[in-house]
């Protein structure tokens, strides 16, 4: 052994932090009872019915959430906060209205003599 | 197959070994706290896995240095200044008594973080975890004159880095 490999041996690498057992093991405990949560897709599901072989049909269930999940927008604007499946009916409901709106005509316009008229329906309520 | 040990005692015999190798590779103590949970939450959830182990600490020490090589892949590609920042201040040794074995204790581990990472670890395991050639082939998944040479030119580069120190603290 070299005198450089003595020296070094004489070192003592740093010891494991002390309080570092109690949140390893904490969090082993911890681990094991929520671990479902820490996986996606067929491992989520084993986790879930442990000793089933029906993880076909539940892939199939996952992914029909997966996929309703990614139907839905998350925001009105694509940078926009998320928004509740509540207040994205209600923004749906609006946009139709809004749009069935815009297919009514409100101003007759005829192109070729320039000119355009008010429908008679709405010179009675405004 | 071997007897299984409880969590605290497997965690109570090795965790030394593992955080002492751990803090040499990431030259961060915060990475290595997580890695070490990492692998005692694998054990916890598949407490089979060290069952067929001929050797717990070899096995235990493979475990982590493939946690690192993971840790090191994701951080390559996703935030090198991160990395460059965690190796600036390593304190890898128990602080000595005297203030030169202090000057001694830093130079070695500034010297340590000059070495490439796989040669760092052949050092460790054979100077710190007292591993034979055979156990660090294992350990490291690499072939035996691969860690023997990997060990020389460790040795060779903390050689050279080391001498003006020791000249300055010793002779």
């Amino acid at each position: 052994m070299s005198d450089l490999e003595k020296q070094l041996k004489k070192l003592r690498p740093k010891a494991v932090p002390s309080d570092l057992r109690r949140v390893v093991l904490a969090g082993c405990e911890e681990g094991t009872e929520v671990h479902s949560f820490r996986f996606s897709g067929f491992s989520f599901l084993r986790a879930l019915y442990p000793g089933h072989t029906f993880c076909g049909s539940l892939a199939c269930i996952w992914l029909i959430i997966l996929a309703l999940h990614l139907d839905t927008p998350k925001s009105i604007a694509p940078s926009g906060p998320p928004i509740s499946w509540a207040e994205w009916q209600e923004a749906k409901l609006e946009r139709d209205y809004l749009l069935a709106q815009l297919e009514t005509p409100r101003f007759e316009v005829d192109l070729d003599k320039g000119n355009f008229s008010i429908p008679r329906e709405d010179l009675k309520t405004n | 197959m071997r007897e299984r040990l409880p969590l605290d005692r497997l965690y109570d015999e090795h965790a030394n070994a593992l955080f002492g190798f751990l803090l040499n590779l990431t030259r961060n103590e915060a990475d290595s706290r997580d890695l070490i949970q990492e692998l005692f939450l694998k054990i916890a959830r598949k407490p089979d896995l060290l069952d067929h182990a001929e050797n717990p600490k070899a096995f235990l020490l493979r475990s982590v240095y493939h946690l690192f090589v993971d840790l090191i892949r994701h951080r390559q590609s996703r935030d090198k200044m991160e990395e460059a920042v965690a190796l600036e201040t390593p304190l890898l040794f128990e602080n000595p008594k005297t203030g030169n074995d202090l000057e001694w204790s830093a130079g070695v581990s500034r010297a340590l973080g000059e070495l490439p990472e796989d040669q760092r670890a052949v050092l460790h395991l054979k100077v710190w975890e007292g591993c034979t050639f055979a156990e660090i082939s294992l350990i490291l998944s690499i072939p035996v004159n691969t860690a023997a040479s990997r060990y020389r030119y460790a040795l060779d580069k903390m050689e050279t880095l080391l001498r003006p120190v020791y000249k300055e603290l010793y002779e």
